[in-house]
């Protein structure tokens, strides 16, 4: 079963992608900001990462340079949660490593979808 | 998979509510306008998130609300937008309205959508016109037979290293339609200098597809700027061929992240689980009847195992020890931080300050302390009373402080920590003091004056609890309404707690609320009346003194009155007028003077006893509520000693004094 590490500040969001994925079959993990994550990811070597862009703490964009650098998250797929206002950040994050995006707001098909992408 | 998202609701209502109470609170900051990046970048996460959850959820005013307010945080953080004083009440504006709709979402009720309306419409004209709706998630479904793609895609080195994957994309393109793929080895180097961690290889696609280019390109959307990709379509078609090729797209800048931050917003994260208050409540009476059977047992074998420490005593002593933890456990548990009393104070002192031209801020220290969940329901609107008095009557127009060499802008300090077994509450400003000379003049034209004495200062000040009292010139819209401050002292009295007033002139104000931690226990002297023993709070008690008959005189043969200090009191009798069979007396008769409002008046009573934590217990929930009495309690011995109601005897006395006095005055006439 494939583990997807989900990474968000907001409550509902996290566990809307959580109920999703599981529901889908997907072993999934949470982390509330990029520091959390940070150890949830060393902790657990995951197949894929979800993450929020503006969260306290560590931001997306700095979790996903942190996480690069871990010799296990080198291929992992990192995909960023982003808004379509969001476009500067989208070269941001994928500068820093981000595999790909999915743009809020988005239904949960949507959210099973890109996960497909990136996990078949 | 269908999932049903109204499952989310409820969290998302509470944090997104959290949200807005941490963007207020920044807000609320006194020197918002120079804010620090940390903050606005607080303010600007609220606004996201909760415009992700309520796009995400349907919420399509708040989403709306949101998202010009995103814009527009975004440009104060980037520098491009100032935040003045008419941005932070706009902001704070949508700070409201977007509670009202998710309350409304939450509670079932109606938003007024005028109000919306309005706000949004205003919020869009402030974003230069730019036409603002929220992006939905569509999918566009434009068929258009099926056509032939040639698509020729080279990735750069390093894609893999972003987690992508060209196998990944190649089934993701097969999945269009029917697909040819070439390979391409040009770039493959010798197999020692082939970096497997690298991607040399190239590929040319010929796809056969029902689907719109969009589709195409949406497959290397992630990777447009990771490679270099030309797609065309082989056969002339209406739509203009579309090639994308994007050579060496410039490497975006190194990432800039945000500094890390540190929120003090703390969203406790630690396991918590929600308690009915109900079952708190019972878990606390029983640990009550606990430490009464304890008493009991401690009573009942004491002289034997007080001597010698026997086994049974040794037991006893443990048990009562953990009987203590276990009660301090219980009661631990209905316990919160003031904060939640604290919170609203900020958006109340700036709202009155600014209808009123004034420049106020409020400094909050100890708000972590702990206090009982029902006691704190209880203080909260005294307490927003003092405060909104302070701004109203207390602090001066920023000109007259200036003129008295003070600095323009006022701070309202608030204070709470815990002393002995109460919780005390400070609220203190640096405005205008209370004048008593002034306070004496206004109680004399409104008849609040007694004759007997010449009021201390002191005692002057206190004057302003009494009802009718108001010390403005003139009646504000602010305080003037209702509730005066000696509604403010009863409640706080009624808690068994006691407000303190200290005043100097041209320097300002304290007011200090001091309640017992609980409403439960409470620190109490045993009295004896009679052969009955009872409970005063001590927390009213102002002084007791021996009983001297020389003191003691009765007014107009009813009226019974005794010397203290400089005045005389009123004396309650309770053996008398209860009928307590009184034993002999003797001389060690005391007084026990207690306050309630602003008067005193004394118990007699037979003798001290001890004084020691009482654990109330109802009397309206196991007999009924009795005027003058507050609950009762079981004593060691088994025996039940009431708790007198010092408020409700305090009326007894007034309304008896005023009986009296119609009775005399009709006795005049007559």
């Amino acid at each position: 079963m494939p583990t997807i590490l989900a990474v968000d500040d907001s409550a509902s969001l996290r566990e809307m992608v959580r109920f999703t994925l599981s529901e889908a079959g997907y072993e999934v993990f949470e982390a509330g900001d990029g520091v959390e994550a940070l150890e949830v990811a060393k902790e657990n070597l995951v197949d894929a990462v979800i993450a929020d862009v503006h969260m306290p703490n560590m931001d997306g964009i700095e979790l996903i340079s942190e996480l690069r650098k871990l010799s296990g998250y080198k291929f992992v797929p990192i995909l960023m949660l982003t808004t379509d206002s969001d476009m500067g950040l989208k070269q941001s994050a994928a500068a820093a490593g981000a595999t790909g995006w999915l743009v809020k707001p988005f239904s949960p098909d949507r959210l099973l979808e890109t996960v497909k992408r990136v996990l078949g | 998979m269908s999932i049903d998202l109204s499952r989310f609701h409820a969290v998302f209502f509470s944090e997104s509510l959290e949200q807005l109470d941490a963007m207020e609170a920044e807000l609320l900051k006194p020197d918002i306008e120079s804010a620090s990046a940390e903050s606005i970048n607080t303010i600007f996460r609220a606004a996201h998130s909760v415009k992700g959850g309520s796009a995400t959820f349907g919420f399509t005013h708040i989403a709306g609300l949101t998202h010009v307010l995103e814009t527009i945080l975004d440009e104060v953080r980037s520098g491009k937008r100032p935040l003045d004083r008419d941005l932070v009440d706009l902001l704070l504006e949508s700070v409201d309205c977007l509670r009202d709709l998710l309350r409304a979402g939450r509670d079932g009720g109606s938003p007024d959508e005028t109000a919306v309306n309005s706000l949004q419409s205003r919020l869009n004209a402030l974003v230069s016109g730019e036409p603002t709706a929220p992006a939905v998630a569509t999918e566009t479904d434009e068929q258009s037979g099926a056509r032939e793609w040639i698509i020729r895609f080279r990735p750069h080195r390093h894609l893999l290293q972003r987690g992508n994957d060209p196998y990944r994309l190649l089934r993701e393109l097969g999945d269009l339609g029917d697909m040819v793929v070439t390979s391409g080895l040009d770039q493959l180097p010798a197999f020692d200098a082939l970096d497997p961690e690298e991607c040399f290889l190239e590929w040319r696609i010929e796809l056969r597809t029902e689907r719109p280019q969009a589709d195409i390109q949406e497959i290397f959307e992630w990777v447009e700027h990771d490679c270099d990709l030309e797609i065309e379509a082989v056969e002339a078609s209406p739509e203009a061929p579309a090639a994308q090729p994007e050579p060496q797209a410039a490497p975006a800048p190194a990432s800039a992240p945000q500094a890390p931050q540190v929120t003090d917003a703390g969203v406790g994260a630690h396991g918590s689980i929600r308690v009915d208050v109900d079952k708190i409540d019972q878990l606390v009476n029983l640990v009550g009847e606990l430490i009464i059977t304890e008493s009991r047992l401690v009573s009942l074998l004491g002289t034997d195992a007080a001597g010698e420490m026997t086994a049974v005593g040794q037991a006893l002593e443990n048990l009562s020890r953990n009987i203590r933890d276990l009660q301090e456990s219980a009661l631990q548990m209905r316990m919160v931080p003031v904060s939640f009393a604290f919170h609203r104070l900020p958006r109340l002192v700036r709202d009155v300050a600014r209808e009123l031209g004034k420049e106020v801020v409020i400094e909050i220290r100890g708000e972590q302390t702990e206090v009982d969940k029902g006691m704190l329901e209880n203080i909260s609107d005294p307490l927003i009373h003092l405060v909104r008095n302070a701004v109203d009557h207390g602090i001066e127009m920023p000109e007259v402080r200036k003129q008295a060499g003070k600095p323009g802008r006022a701070t309202i300090d608030v204070r709470a920590f815990h002393q002995g077994g109460n919780v005390v509450i400070e609220v203190t400003d640096d405005g205008k003091g209370l004048d008593p000379d002034l306070i004496r003049k206004k109680a004399e034209e409104k008849g609040l004056l007694r004759e007997e004495g010449e009021l201390s200062d002191a005692d002057a000040l206190n004057l302003i609890f009494s009802p009718g009292f108001s010390t403005a010139e003139q009646v504000s819209d602010i305080s003037g309404r209702g509730v005066g401050l000696d509604v403010v002292r009863q409640n706080i009295q009624k808690l068994g707690g006691r407000v303190h007033l200290e005043s100097k002139v041209g320097k300002g104000t304290r007011f200090t609320i001091a309640v017992p931690l609980t409403l439960s226990i409470i620190e109490g002297q045993l009295v004896r009346i009679g052969q009955s023993a009872f409970v005063v709070p001590v927390l009213s008690i102002v002084e007791s003194v021996r009983f001297d008959p020389g003191q003691f005189r009765t007014v107009a043969g009813e009226d019974r009155l005794y010397r203290f200090r400089d005045g005389v009191i009123p004396l309650l009798e309770l053996g008398k007028s209860w009928d307590l069979e009184h034993g002999e007396k003797t001389d060690e008769q005391m007084v026990v003077i207690v306050e309630w409002g602003r008067d005193m008046y004394g118990l007699l009573v037979d003798r001290l006893l001890d004084q020691q934590q009482i654990v109330l217990k109802s009397l309206e929930e196991n007999f009924r509520r009795v005027s003058g009495l507050a609950g009762a309690t079981i004593l060691g011995d088994g025996a039940v000693a009431l708790i007198l109601d010092i408020g409700s005897l305090g009326v007894l006395i007034g309304d008896r004094r005023r009986h009296q006095r119609r009775r005399r005055e009709r006795e005049d006439e007559a």
